[in-house]
């Protein structure tokens, strides 16, 4: 028994020691809204070749990631899919300087099945065929919110309010339109820009009256503010602005 | 070639809370097997929670027990110790959550040692202390391992509680199982696969080994 112990401690030894990143350079973390995860891991790594800095990126919905960083979660920078989140975080003192809009998001109706008629998605979601329609969590997910507002307008919300099924965030929908376990799922053009996901299925734009404001926070933690700073106008730079572009976001001029 | 350091992360989290699971829960078993009250129901039912309990329950309180916002959690980080996203946070959260895992077999085994054994160790003149360590413990050297191997391998495949408290920081609090949660998110299916593949393979060995000492046992 001692010695069946004693050898589980030396494991657990050498493994703290074998798994520790202890070198302590610079470091950004920034956390994305799962919308935006393609377009920002292009960014980070970008700005990460050029400027000799390792950019740790987490993602998840913005609602969540919102709750972490109010209960202390040490992240250097907020992409969100929404203003709302980086607001709150403003309202709370969270952020160093005002959040920017850094584009605008689009969102789409993506389905895989080549019979669908994108010229009236209001009827075809409404037809029997069409069992599941997957949207965002309209709680947490700003596209999930747009989602409920584009169905409220089209008139059928209460009427395909059965078939609707919910993604914790837009990434879940985006699994559940690609392995065909929905029929169609409402996005963000983002994801299908991304060239992992070229050319996989249809889409139609949503229209402007639903664009959503994309903003960008940086949070107040240890690490340099001059970091995050570079970071944010970087993102800003044409290089930056080409890279969302290419994800399909719309930027002012 | 992926990034090992999630597996990594989750085989020390699962070997660092079986150690201290170990060293806290056995005189916590003890003292459970030879109490007599009408109140060690309770207690017991209080010591299974966590096998009921949804996981981002535990994790939720977690979180809003060790935040900075509040006086307890303020207090901690003045002094130093940061609960939520680190490591030592995960490491508190696996403690409560494989807790039962631990207890419940190790207090089994003891109540199923016969009470003469520990009698006439009393009887020769030998403390509780020296009873406990030379008679008791090598009679459930089995339940022991058993509560082992259980909180070490609830811990590999402890999800939740962690999403909620550890935030997914790589090499921080990024285990395996949200290391295999964050690729499909990503969309990086091959990922998935050879963490899951990896997380499978711990398991299988782990099941087969629990299964062969309770096979040895039987004999």
């Amino acid at each position: 028994m001692p010695r069946f112990i004693l050898t589980f401690t030396l494991l657990v030894v050498l493994s703290a020691g074998g798994c520790s990143p202890s070198n302590e350079q610079d470091k950004l973390t920034v956390v994305v809204a799962a919308s935006a995860q393609f377009a920002f891991r292009d960014i980070a790594e970008e700005f990460s070749k050029n400027n000799n800095v390792a950019v740790d990126i987490i993602t998840g919905s913005s609602g969540k990631l919102t709750t972490q960083i109010l209960y202390g979660a040490p992240y250097d920078i907020l992409v969100s899919a929404n203003m709302h989140y980086v607001e709150v975080l403003e309202n709370s003192e969270k952020t160093h300087g005002e959040p920017f809009v850094y584009g605008c998001g689009v969102p789409i109706v993506w389905t895989m099945n080549a019979e669908f008629d994108l010229d009236s998605i209001a009827s075809y979601f409404c037809l029997p065929d069409v069992e599941r329609i997957a949207i965002a969590d309209p709680k947490n997910a700003p596209y999930g919110e747009v989602a409920v507002k584009y169905l409220k307008s089209l008139g059928i919300y209460e009427k395909v309010k059965g078939k609707l099924v919910f993604g914790e965030s837009i990434s879940q929908v985006n699994e559940y339109v690609l392995n065909k376990t929905v029929d169609v799922g409402i996005t963000a053009k983002s994801i299908v820009a991304s060239p992992k996901l070229k050319g996989k299925g249809f889409y139609r734009e949503l229209g402007e009256d639903f664009y959503i404001d994309q903003g960008m926070a940086l949070i107040n933690t240890k690490t340099t503010h001059d970091l995050k700073t570079k970071f944010k106008a970087f993102v800003q730079s044409e290089e930056g602005v080409n890279i969302l572009e290419s994800y399909g976001y719309k930027l002012s001029k | 070639m992926i990034d090992l350091s999630p597996i990594w992360l989750s085989l020390k989290l699962a070997l660092l809370t079986s150690c201290l699971l170990l060293i806290i829960g056995l005189p916590i078993a003890y003292a459970l097997s030879q109490w007599k009250s009408r109140l060690k129901v309770v207690v017991e039912s209080f010591v299974s929670l966590p096998i009921i309990l949804p996981p981002t329950v535990i994790g939720f309180y977690l979180l809003i027990m060790f935040s900075p916002e509040n006086a307890f959690g303020k207090m901690l980080g003045d002094a130093g110790i940061q609960i939520p996203f680190t490591f030592t946070g995960i490491l508190l959260a696996s403690f409560i959550y494989s807790f039962p895992f631990m207890v419940q077999p190790i207090q089994k085994g003891i109540e199923s040692v016969p009470d003469h054994y520990k009698n006439i160790s009393y009887t020769l003149g030998k403390s509780k202390f020296e009873t406990f360590m030379r008679i008791i413990l090598p009679n459930i050297k089995r339940s022991v391992i058993t509560g082992f191997v259980l909180t070490f391998a609830h811990t590999m495949g402890e999800f939740g509680v962690i999403l909620m408290i550890g935030g997914n920081i790589p090499g921080e609090t990024k285990v395996a199982s949200l290391a295999i949660y964050s690729d499909i998110e990503a969309l990086n299916y091959s990922a998935a696969h050879t963490y899951s593949i990896i997380l499978l393979g711990i398991s299988v060995v782990i099941i087969i080994a629990l299964n062969m000492l309770n096979a040895k046992k039987r004999r």
